[in-house]
């Protein structure tokens, strides 16, 4: 299949903007019929190689070196209709949000005709049949019926096969992928990153660029680690993954959370409270779903009668894909929702019925740390206001010098010194930011932390130091923890005990290593299925074997 | 700041220098008649920089007068009327349902009052020429705007999740929406109260104009561009004097808002 001169090649090349290289003298060479998987931490200048490659920065970016897409040149002569012939006819990008990259009221057969229409010079009747072919070719079941609809009506993993097709139907040499699973449910992942495979076995040059070691394992061929703009590592998959050779990827690879790690069994906490922290019945959370303004809205049931408990000193995890409900649930549990029924008790004061400042008194049992840390933080508060917020509010007794020690103390706690104390969230990274947020939610020593994604939006190495973290408060303070999130490595790492969610209800529950080994709910076993392994011979079975079922 | 917020900032600093100094740079006294220069030109050389009016009043000094009036009462209502509105609107957005669903129908109600009645009934309530009058009418109408800006902005912040950890962490709704929604919402709040300024400015000028503003000896600018309109014939500089510089301020003013507001934005990206 591949002819031994490259289809992408790239010479020391690098992006600057104001003299800050953000790409630092990367070469590499993709072969036709591979896939080169990009792979780095936010800030690593991954995104910013390819849209310097395309031509698509903005003009205040210093882009030098040499690059070549066959014979074509890319560095300096992407202008006009020139670019117009590389974009999108001999190279095609995809990116993370498919609803973005879609028209929101035109329909999806007309926008996968579009380009077959402005630039291939076919009529709309052709132009349409062919768009069905592309959508019955990125495995849409329906194609005809699916083209008529519009972006709003499809799933998630639906709009990023449509924007698939959209991207094949020039008919590229090159298919650039940016985090095409990231925003996507794991199970639909796995779909997407089957088709990708697919398409670069029927010949198709791939380059992925992603945070994720298991979508490099399932899809590369070769892979380029990058890190603040170099190269670190560059290599085929099987010799990146398996004898890495540069620190930075080991460190990378051992921080990435796999479901066959060995899990050391929790050790007991130092002090257990003597109530338990969080009980739960037949919590339920409905939301009105208006229907214009002449019927009556409609009632949407997010939580359906959940019930749990969590013993003092316990990690509970709570696993769900988005719309299961979790965060409706965490919300309620909290009592940061008006929406929710049923009974909730803290350290075993019932708190569904409370209201007002009976119940404001009673927040210092339960606090919550956010999925995004830079949403979570005021911005224009300093981190020592920020930490000392629930002090201020809940221990008046408490005077400035004896508050502005606490805060210190907790900032030390979650590995943040001094300095930090006059900054506001903008100026530091997701991690630290994150870090604020678990000192501010620790601050006043609750029985129990409920982490909504507390980790999710962090890279994998922060990732690690963060659940490090939260283990810590777990082991010496025995606070308990409920741990929400969608990624089941995450949960394995940190949680006794595990909740599996689908569509509002509570489909199995159990003991951590018992549910993780032998799942009873078919839903339990999809999600297990679809996380993906960091061995590539087996995550390529794996996207094969799903390839093979859906077509 | 751009080029242009700073040559706003310096006009309006060049002006309100003016305008307080004027004592001490001219002999006159803006209610002082001088019965030599009648409706005299204005002029390098001659005794009245600006000229005189038909009674022989320094329009110069009558002019600098009346802008620290203007400036005054603006900046004022301007404040009370953030006052008034930042209070109200983050209230009203913060606590939502039935309560905002009141106030904000309150603001309509008095948004759909024309002002001029407002005005009127309030001149007929106070003694004529009262500048307590003006101003309360002048803040009556000031606020309503500021107060539907800070209610839309603190929806928007009232979705963020920092407030949702404000609850969690046990503050007070009052500490919320002191420490919380009216600090993220001071930036928009002041861009848009320089923007105040001057139309509030323009509206006293306005009340002057049609003669329930400020009466004389005072003089606003206002007042001074309707009796300059009545000699706009025979002695045009009496009605240019005062319309140029209420021109130049506002301009200037509008300027400086625009300025702030787009920083805030380009900061925020």
């Amino acid at each position: 299949m591949s002819d031994m001169t490259p289809l992408l090649r790239v010479e020391s090349m690098s992006v600057a903007f104001a003299q800050r290289k953000t790409v630092d003298a990367i070469s590499f060479g993709l072969l036709r019929g591979r896939c080169l998987g990009v792979i780095g931490e936010s800030g690593a200048g991954k995104t910013q190689l390819f849209l310097a490659l395309l031509g698509l920065l903005p003009p205040q970016a210093d882009v030098t070196g040499r690059a070549f897409l066959g014979n074509t040149s890319l560095i300096g002569a992407l202008v006009g209709a020139g670019a117009r012939e590389v974009r999108g006819r001999r190279a095609a990008m995809i990116f993370q949000d498919p609803m973005t990259a879609l028209t929101p009221h035109l329909r999806i057969g007309d926008q996968v005709a579009e380009p077959l229409v402005a630039h291939h010079g076919k009529s709309w009747t052709e132009a349409r049949a062919e768009a069905v072919r592309l959508l019955g070719r990125v495995r849409l079941t329906d194609a005809a019926g699916l083209a008529r609809r519009y972006p709003h009506e499809l799933s998630g993993g639906m709009r990023q096969r449509a924007t698939i097709a959209m991207a094949l139907a020039g008919t590229p040499e090159l298919l650039i992928a940016d985090e095409p699973t990231t925003a996507l449910d794991v199970s639909v992942q796995t779909g997407i990153l089957a088709l990708l495979r697919e398409l670069v076995t029927d010949g198709m040059t791939l380059a992925v660029i992603t945070h994720d070691m298991g979508v490099i394992a399932g899809l590369a061929d070769d892979v380029l680690v990058m890190r603040s703009g170099k190269a670190v590592e560059q290599g085929t998959v099987d010799a990146v993954l398996k004898t890495p050779r540069d620190g930075y990827t080991r460190a990378l690879l051992s921080a990435t959370p796999r479901m066959d790690e060995p899990v050391e069994p929790a050790p007991v906490p130092a002090v257990l409270a003597e109530s338990v922290p969080l009980s739960a019945r037949h919590v339920s959370v409905r939301y009105p779903v208006p229907r214009g303004p002449f019927r009556r809205a409609q009632v949407f049931l997010a939580v359906d009668a959940v019930s749990l408990s969590v013993a003092p000193g316990e990690a509970l995890g709570i696993v769900g894909e988005s719309g299961s409900g979790k965060s409706s649930l965490t919300r309620a549990l909290l009592r940061l929702s008006a929406d929710a029924s049923g009974q909730i008790a803290w350290l075993g004061r019932e708190v569904h019925a409370l209201r007002g400042e009976t119940l404001r008194a009673l927040r210092d049992r339960a606090q919550i740390v956010f999925q995004d840390p830079f949403a979570s933080l005021d911005p224009v508060m300093t981190v020592a206001e920020i930490v000392a917020e629930p002090l201020r509010a809940l221990r008046p007794a408490l005077d400035a010098a004896a508050r502005a020690e606490r805060v210190a103390q907790l900032l030390d706690g979650v590995g943040l010194d001094a300095t930090y104390l006059g900054r506001r969230s903008r100026e530091l990274s997701g991690g630290q930011n994150q870090r604020v947020a678990i000192a501010r939610a620790m601050v006043i020593e609750p029985q129990l932390l409920v982490c909504d994604e507390a980790v999710s939006a962090l890279d994998v190495s922060v990732q690690a130091q963060v659940l490090e973290l939260l283990a810590s408060f777990k082991r010496t303070r025995g606070t308990s923890i409920v741990f929400v999130s969608h990624n089941l490595a995450v949960v394995r790492r940190l949680c006794d005990r595990v909740l599996v969610m689908y569509q509002g209800k509570v489909v199995e529950e159990g003991d951590a290593a018992e549910v993780f080994a032998a799942p009873r709910h078919p839903y339990t076993r999809l999600l297990l299925e679809s996380v993906p392994r960091l061995d590539p011979a087996a995550e390529r079975a794996r996207l094969a074997a799903h390839a093979a079922d859906s077509a | 700041m751009s080029a242009r917020t700073r040559i706003a900032v310096a006009v309006l600093v060049t002006i309100a220098g003016f305008a307080l100094a004027a004592p001490w740079l001219t002999p006159w006294a803006p209610d002082a008649l001088d019965w030599q220069h009648l409706a005299s030109p204005p002029g390098f050389d001659a005794a009245h920089w600006l000229g005189t009016d038909r009674l022989g009043r320094d329009l110069f000094a009558r002019g600098m007068q009346a802008i620290r009036v203007s400036i005054a009462l603006g900046v004022l209502a301007a404040l009370v009327s953030v006052i008034i509105g930042v209070a109200w609107g983050a209230t009203a957005g913060y606590i939502g349902g039935r309560v905002d669903a009141l106030m904000m129908r309150f603001v309509d109600i008095v948004y759909a009052l024309p002002y001029v009645f407002i005005v009127i009934i309030l001149a007929t309530l106070f003694p004529r020429g009262s500048l307590a009058a003006l101003f309360i009418a002048i803040g009556a109408v000031g606020w309503l705007t500021m107060a539907r800006i800070v209610r839309g902005q603190t929806l928007a912040l009232r979705q963020r999740e920092f407030i949702d950890a404000a609850i969690a962490s046990g503050a007070r709704t009052s500490t919320i929406l002191w420490r919380h929604i009216v600090p993220n919402v001071i930036g928009v709040v002041i861009a848009y109260a320089t923007l105040t300024i001057p139309q509030l400015i323009l509206f006293e000028s306005f009340l002057s104009f049609l003669g329930l503003g400020v009466q004389e000896p005072f003089a606003s600018l206002g007042s001074l561009i309707n009796e300059g309109a009545q000699e706009m014939e025979s002695s045009p500089w009496m009605l240019l004097v005062p319309a140029t510089l209420l021109t130049v301020l506002l301009v200037a003013f509008n300027l400086l808002g625009e300025g702030l507001r787009s920083a805030r934005e380009t900061r925020r990206e």
